[in-house]
C-alpha cells in the first residue's frame, strides 16, 4: 500500500513512468497539473507565484502566503487522494511534497539532456537549438522554484529513496524496478504514517479554510493538527480575531476540536531600515528559531513629515480571491504615496516564508511615537533596537537609542538590547568559542593552582602566615572569590548558550 | 502605438482600452482568436496583447502566427493560468513579455513602454 512520489526534470519521462506504473498496479495516478487546476478552482493565485520565478526578485509581491497556500493545497490533495493508501504522484519536485511522512517512496528520475531535447522538439515543435535553450532555462527556473518553495535543492541525494537513470535503462525496466521497490515492507504506510498524513491533511485544510474566510484571510497563523485537534497560534495583537478563527474552523471536516492560543514568545525588532539578506536578519531569525518565537518589525521613519503613519502589512492582499471576475484580472494601480518602506515588506515576506512573522508596521516620528505605538500586552520576550536616529549623528543617535531602550524596558518590562549586542548576548559563534576556550583554561588553571599549592594556601588562611598577616588573608579572599565566580559563571553561561538554554 | 488586445473575457479588453487609450495608444479589442488573427493579417500592429487560455485557440498559437506574419510586432502574453513551463515556452517562442493575472495597469504600461523602446531601437 504505497504512496509513490515521482520527480523528474521537465520532459524527462516522469509522466510516462508514473502512467506505466499505474497501468501495472491499478494504483491511483495524480499529477501536478491536476493540483494546478485545483489551485485555480480554489482561487489560489498560482500564476503570480509561478511567473515570479522568471521575473525575479521573488519576494517583492507578498507571495510568501501564496507559497504556504500552495504547499497546503498540495498536501491536502495528496492526503485526500491517497485515502486507500495507494497513490502515484508525479510532477515538479514531487519527491519533496510530503516531508516527514514515514513510508512514502520518494523517487527521482534522470535522463540525458539530449533525450529531453528530442522530446521537446517533438512536443513543442521547436528547432534543436531553441529546444536546448528552453530546457536549460527551464531547468534553472525549476531549481529556483525548488529553492523558494521547498527551501531545498533537487541535487540533495538524501531527499530521494530511489533514483532511476534512464540513460542505460528502458522505461519498462525502470517501472519494474520501481514496482519491486514500492512493494517492499519499508514503503508501506504504517499506522503512524497514516495518522501523520491525516493530521497533515487536516492542518492543510484548516489553513486553506482560514485563508478563504474574509475575517481571517491575511493573518499569519501557526497551524498544526494532532490526532484530529487543530491548534492555531495567533499573535497577541490579533487577539480580537481569535473568536473568528474558532468560528471559522467549527464544522471543518475531520476536526475533532480546535484550540486557539496566543503566541507566548514574541521579539520586537525596531529599526529605520531592514534587509532580509543582512547579517542582523540572520542573527535575529536564528534566535527566533531557537526560542520558537515570532518576530514583529517596527520601522521608524525619523525623517517622515507626518506625525504618525501606520502601515500595517498584516492584511495585505493575499490568499484566494474572488474579485478577479469583476476586473478580468486587470486591477487599478495603487495610489502612489511616494512612500518607501526601506525593506520592511521584503523582510516581512521573508519572515512569513520561514514561519516567523508577527507582522510589521511603520511609524513616522521620534522616540515618543515608538513608545506610544508599541502595546504593553504583546508579551515581548526581547526588544532589539537596530539602526535608529541615523540622521542625528553617531553620538546623538547612540544616546537617543539608549534612552528609547530605557523607556521601552520600563513600559514593556522586557529586556532591551541593541542589534550589535545580539550576537555576544544570545548567539554562539567563533568569538564565543575562543572566549569559552580561554575561560575553561583559566578555570582549570585556578583549580590546578588551588589543589597544587594547598599548604601555602592553608597557611595563609589559618596557619603561621595567617597569624602574622591576618589582613592579607581577608584581602586575598575578597579578591579571589569574585574572580573565580566571574570566570566560572562565564564558562557556565557559554555552555548553556551551546545547549540553547539562555 | 497600435495595439491589438485579445482576451476571451470582454472585460479585459474594455479595461485595457479605457486605460491605454488615455495614454495615446490606439487599441482594437477582440474576444475571438480567429477574428483577431484575421485582423492581424490585414493590419500591422506594434503590440499584440493576448490571453493564453482561450476556447478556440490558445495564445501560443496566436504568438506563433504573429511571429510568422509580422516579425517586428511585440507580443505580450497575459494569463491567469500561468505555469513556469508555459511562460518559458512563450518566451522561447518569441514572446516579448509575460504577465500573470491579476496584474496592475502599471505593469502592462511598463511592458508596452519597453516594447516601444525596443521598436525604436530596432528602427535606429
Amino acid at each position: 500500500m504505497p504512496i509513490v512520489l515521482i520527480s523528474s526534470s521537465p520532459h524527462g519521462s516522469g509522466r510516462e513512468l508514473a502512467q506505466n506504473l499505474a497501468e501495472k498496479t491499478g494504483w491511483t495516478l495524480y499529477s501536478r497539473d491536476q493540483v494546478v487546476e485545483k489551485a485555480y478552482e480554489t482561487g489560489i493565485r498560482l500564476s503570480r507565484l509561478e511567473t515570479s520565478i522568471i521575473k525575479s526578485p521573488v519576494i517583492r509581491e507578498n507571495l510568501a502566503r501564496e507559497r504556504d497556500l500552495y504547499l497546503a493545497l498540495v498536501a491536502k490533495t495528496i492526503c485526500e487522494t491517497a485515502t486507500d493508501g495507494n497513490l502515484i504522484y508525479h510532477g515538479r519536485a514531487g519527491h519533496l511534497i510530503a516531508p516527514g511522512i514515514p513510508g512514502v517512496l520518494r523517487v527521482g528520475l534522470g535522463s540525458t539532456l539530449e533525450m529531453r531535447i528530442d522530446r521537446v522538439m517533438k512536443q513543442l515543435n521547436l528547432p534543436q537549438e531553441k529546444a536546448r535553450e528552453y530546457l536549460e532555462k527551464l531547468d534553472e527556473d525549476i531549481e529556483k522554484w525548488i529553492r523558494y518553495i521547498h527551501r531545498e535543492t533537487s541535487r540533495n541525494a538524501l531527499a530521494y529513496d530511489l533514483f532511476l537513470n534512464l540513460q542505460h535503462m528502458t522505461l519498462e525496466n525502470a517501472s519494474t524496478i520501481l514496482y519491486e521497490t514500492a512493494i517492499l515492507k519499508d514503503f508501506r504506510l504504517t499506522l503512524e504514517g497514516r495518522n501523520k498524513l491525516d493530521d497533515k491533511c487536516l492542518a492543510a485544510n484548516a489553513k486553506i479554510h482560514l485563508a478563504r474566510n474574509p475575517e481571517t484571510s491575511g493573518m499569519d497563523l501557526g497551524i498544526r493538527a494532532v490526532n484530529g485537534a487543530v491548534t492555531v497560534t495567533y499573535m497577541p495583537r490579533q487577539e480580537v480575531s481569535a473568536a473568528s478563527i474558532s468560528k471559522a474552523l467549527r464544522g471543518l471536516k475531520g476536526c475533532r476540536e480546535n484550540i486557539c492560543t496566543m503566541a507566548e514568545t514574541n521579539i520586537l525588532w525596531i529599526q529605520e531600515s531592514f534587509d532580509p539578506k543582512g547579517e542582523n536578519f540572520d542573527q535575529v531569525t536564528q534566535l527566533a528559531k531557537r526560542w520558537g518565537a515570532a518576530i514583529e518589525l517596527l520601522r521608524l521613519d525619523s525623517e517622515g513629515k507626518e506625525i504618525f503613519l501606520n502601515h500595517g502589512l498584516e492584511n495585505s492582499q493575499s490568499g484566494p480571491r474572488s474579485s478577479q471576475m469583476d476586473t478580468g484580472g486587470v486591477e487599478d494601480d495603487d495610489i502612489d504615496t511616494g512612500y518607501e518602506d526601506k525593506g520592511l515588506s521584503e523582510t516581512v515576506e521573508e519572515l512569513v516564508a520561514i514561519g516567523r512573522s508577527a507582522g510589521g508596521f511603520s511609524i513616522s516620528g521620534a522616540a515618543r511615537e515608538v513608545i506610544d505605538a508599541v502595546k504593553d500586552n504583546n508579551n515581548y520576550s526581547l526588544i532589539i533596537l537596530g539602526n535608529l536616529f541615523l540622521s542625528k549623528g553617531h553620538e546623538t543617535s547612540t544616546r537617543l537609542t539608549r534612552e528609547l531602550g530605557l523607556e521601552l524596558k520600563e513600559k514593556l518590562k522586557a529586556p532591551v538590547i541593541t542589534s550589535g549586542e545580539l550576537h555576544s548576548r544570545f548567539l554562539f559563534g567563533k568569538k564565543q568559542a575562543f572566549k569559552l576556550l580561554g575561560y575553561v583554561l583559566a578555570t582549570f588553571l585556578i583549580y590546578w593552582l588551588v589543589f597544587s599549592f594547598q599548604d601555602p594556601i592553608l597557611n595563609i588562611l589559618g596557619g603561621e602566615l595567617h597569624s602574622k598577616f591576618k589582613w592579607a588573608a581577608s584581602i586575598g579572599i575578597a579578591l579571589f572569590v569574585p574572580v573565580v565566580a566571574y570566570v566560572y559563571s562565564t564558562v557556565t553561561g557559554l555552555v548553556l548558550k551551546i545547549v540553547d538554554i539562555d | 502605438m497600435k495595439i491589438l488586445v485579445l482576451d476571451d473575457e470582454k472585460i479585459v479588453g474594455e479595461r485595457l482600452k479605457a486605460s491605454l487609450e488615455k495614454d495615446g495608444h490606439a487599441l482594437e479589442t477582440f474576444i475571438n482568436p480567429v477574428a483577431a488573427l484575421d485582423r492581424i493579417r490585414e493590419k500591422a500592429f506594434d503590440v499584440v496583447i493576448t490571453d493564453i487560455r482561450m476556447d478556440d485557440m490558445d495564445g501560443i498559437q496566436i504568438l506563433e502566427a504573429v511571429r510568422k506574419k509580422a516579425e517586428k510586432t511585440k507580443v505580450i502574453m497575459i494569463t491567469g493560468y500561468a505555469t513556469l513551463e508555459v511562460a518559458r515556452e512563450s518566451l522561447t517562442k518569441g514572446a516579448f513579455d509575460f504577465i500573470a493575472k491579476p496584474f496592475k495597469l502599471k505593469e502592462i504600461r511598463g511592458a508596452i513602454q519597453k516594447a516601444e523602446d525596443a521598436l525604436q531601437a530596432e528602427k535606429n
